[in-house]
């Protein structure tokens, strides 16, 4: 069981996921649920069996972004029993867009999309957004740091699910090129060899990613409980000026992130030779 | 000694300005190092240290223009870049007041 939230853009896309596996009787948490392709990552959630199957079979293949749909594809067809098919919803994030497979219902991806999420935690996540909608509140996503706190903010929110933890992964697409970053307590099993060796040195990021993202969720929580007053007809200049003060440090983190994510990426670049 | 708790932001930020005020003793406001590298990124918001400074400012309003000279210790580089736009900025009495609805 598990949360993916993926969105993409004209800079690029990225998945969030979590790391929980379940059975009827236990939990398993530090799977590795995310797998970076060549200018992809992929998803899975569902049959955990039928996902890592497939984790190694796109690192065999090699497939590119133009071609792992129809890997994806001839997997299902030639590897897994048709009535296993269901097992598995699976999200790619390529260039631009988020594409859904759902086989239990869809013989063709879904293309094109913005937004995504998967998984048993996936009605929370739409619930949420369905709140804030209703609330009026929008969630930008022009960039890929604005992109990461609205997927982290709302698998956060699914974490209340019994079926989902708070050990992260996230991959991102950027430039045709995908990345990798997750919580140290994730083992990563399906991946490149040069992504595999510097595994321990890439997670040592996440820390200070997580952070920046865990203080800018804190201060959405003060700025809209400070406006929150407005709802009895009583906000005033001290509301908005905590609110204002909030909005300060979120500038602050936002463009910390930015510079962050930079880093990781030239110095994942740089690790697995790319340029 | 662990001086945070776990309580929101304001009230932390509140409680941590009292014991600084009452255990600082003839040390001048400058030579105060206040070592937060351990706690949570949740609790280190605008509201902490709007907190602290709105208590000063109740407590001692003498004493806040000296008490923005304390040095924080973040464990970040992004906390450390906020707590100091906060504490510059902070304006007293219509920023960080108790937030009642």
């Amino acid at each position: 069981m598990t949360v993916h939230v993926a969105a993409a853009g004209p800079i690029g896309g990225l998945i969030v996921c979590d790391s929980q596996g379940s059975t009827p009787a236990t939990e398993l948490h530090g799977m590795q649920k995310l797998f970076p392709g060549d200018g992809y990552v992929v998803g899975g959630a569902g049959a955990m069996i039928v996902i890592q199957r497939l984790f190694r079979f796109l690192l065999d293949e090699q497939p590119t972004a133009d071609s792992v749909l129809e890997k994806i594809r001839e997997f299902l067809r030639l590897h897994v029993v048709e009535g296993m098919h269901g097992s598995v919803t699976l999200l790619v994030v390529r260039r631009t867009e988020v594409v859904s497979i759902t086989p239990s219902v869809f013989l063709t991806p879904e293309t094109g999309k913005g937004f995504a999420a998967i998984g048993s935690g996936a009605d929370f996540v739409y619930r949420a957004l369905g709140r804030d909608g209703a609330l009026g509140l929008q969630l930008p996503m022009k960039t890929l740091a604005e992109m990461l706190v609205a997927a982290e903010g709302l698998a956060v929110v699914a974490d209340e699910s019994l079926t989902v933890d708070d050990r992260f992964m996230i991959g991102f697409v950027r430039n045709e090129k995908s990345y990798l970053l997750a919580d140290r307590g994730i083992t990563l099993d399906a991946a490149p060899d040069a992504l595999r060796a510097s595994w321990s040195k890439a997670v040592t990021h996440y820390e200070e990613i997580r952070a920046i993202l865990s203080a800018t969720r804190a201060e959405e929580a003060w700025a809209f409980e400070a406006l929150s007053s407005l709802r009895n007809g009583t906000l005033n200049a001290t509301h908005f000026a905590t609110a204002m003060s909030a909005s300060a440090g979120i500038r602050t983190n936002l463009n910390a992130l930015s510079a962050k994510l930079d880093d990781y990426f030239s110095w994942y670049d740089q690790e697995l030779g790319r340029p | 000694m662990e001086l945070v708790g776990a309580g929101k932001p304001s009230t932390e930020g509140r409680r941590l300005a009292r014991h600084l005020m009452e255990q600082r003793g003839d040390r001048e406001w400058n030579e105060v190092v206040v070592d937060l590298t351990g706690c949570s990124a949740v609790l280190l918001v605008s509201a902490f240290f709007n907190g602290a400074l709105q208590e000063v400012h109740e407590r001692a309003p003498n004493e806040l223009e000296k008490f923005r000279q304390v040095r924080w210790q973040a464990k970040f580089a992004f906390q450390q870049q906020n707590i100091e736009m906060w504490v510059r900025e902070f304006n007293a009495p219509a920023q960080a007041q108790e937030v009642l609805v």
